[in-house]
């Protein structure tokens, strides 16, 4: 071997040797990033069981509160469903007894007013005052509370009703 | 005649409830609870409220059977009287404290619909 093969020889092993001290490194390092990925990959799935767990938590918590919110809501509901239910039955013996007034007032009223008329049609007009009197006691005996303040409305609105008509049979009944 | 709401417990058990509850019995015996309220301070008082019993009524006094007392102080009785809402926030202020069976109180609100149509 001449010296300068001798001596490119010698540069090849130097570098064969630099080259496997390299790859010792490279392999040291690679086996580090390993670890580190194995542990950030652990940390990760703890964490994540954690906060599934807080996630369970929380909404164990919040389903106890909404029920403790419904608890909370129906108690007020019936403490003011209670004190409503007083005035409930107040209002409706206070419409019975405007009902029962504006009932004796309208019937006489209208009583009144058909015997102050003198008409051909007086039968028609007693018949339609008949049927007004059965119509306004049938609706009173209902026990209904909103449908006896439905009915003081409909005496109101009966009365006018009546007068309309009332004027329509003497403008149609016979002089 | 002007129909206000009830001034005090006192004025709502003695005297409006068991009137009120005459004009219902059949609506609030589907309610199927005895409740007890238990309203301290001034003018407080125990009243117990039997929904089984043909007809419902009203006690003065623990009877004894309360399925599910709720206990509160008066001033804060007398907001609800007024004001449903308030139940919330009293509630988790601590304000409302229930015993036995919590779940009963859900029928209570059972009363709010009564009086309403459906």
């Amino acid at each position: 071997m001449t010296p300068e093969e001798q001596n490119e020889l010698d540069q090849l092993k130097q570098s064969l040797r630099l080259t496997t001290a390299e790859l010792a490194d490279a392999r040291g390092k690679l086996k580090a990033m390993e670890l580190n990925v194995y542990e950030t990959k652990r940390n990760a799935e703890k964490t994540l069981s954690e906060a599934k767990a807080l996630q369970t938590e929380t909404e164990q918590s919040l389903a106890v509160a909404a029920d403790q919110m419904t608890v909370a809501h129906a108690i007020g509901l019936g403490i003011f469903g209670m004190a409503e239910l007083t005035r409930a039955r107040m209002a409706r013996a206070s419409a019975a007894a405007r009902i029962v007034y504006r009932e004796n007032h309208l019937v006489e009223h209208l009583e009144r007013f058909v015997s102050a008329q003198t008409v051909g049609n007086a039968d028609g007009v007693k018949q339609v005052l008949g049927y007004l009197k059965e119509k306004i006691a049938g609706i009173r005996h209902d026990g209904e509370m909103n449908r006896q303040i439905a009915a003081e409305q409909y005496l109101a609105h009966g009365f006018s009703a009546f007068e309309t008509f009332w004027q329509k049979l003497l403008q149609e009944s016979p002089k | 005649m002007s129909v206000t709401l009830p001034s005090s417990a006192t004025e709502l058990f003695d005297d409006l409830l068991p009137t009120g509850i005459k004009g219902y019995p059949d609506k609030i015996r589907e309610i199927n609870a005895v409740f007890g309220f238990d309203i301290e301070g001034d003018d407080g008082g125990f009243w117990t409220l039997d929904c089984t019993s043909a007809p419902p009524q009203v006690h003065k006094g623990n009877t004894g059977k309360c399925q599910c007392t709720i206990t509160l102080e008066h001033e804060d009785f007398k907001k609800l009287l007024s004001d449903y809402n308030a139940g919330i926030s009293l509630y988790f202020q601590g304000k409302i404290r229930v015993s036995g069976d919590e779940k009963l109180c859900l029928r209570l609100g059972e009363f709010f619909a009564i009086t309403r149509p459906k």
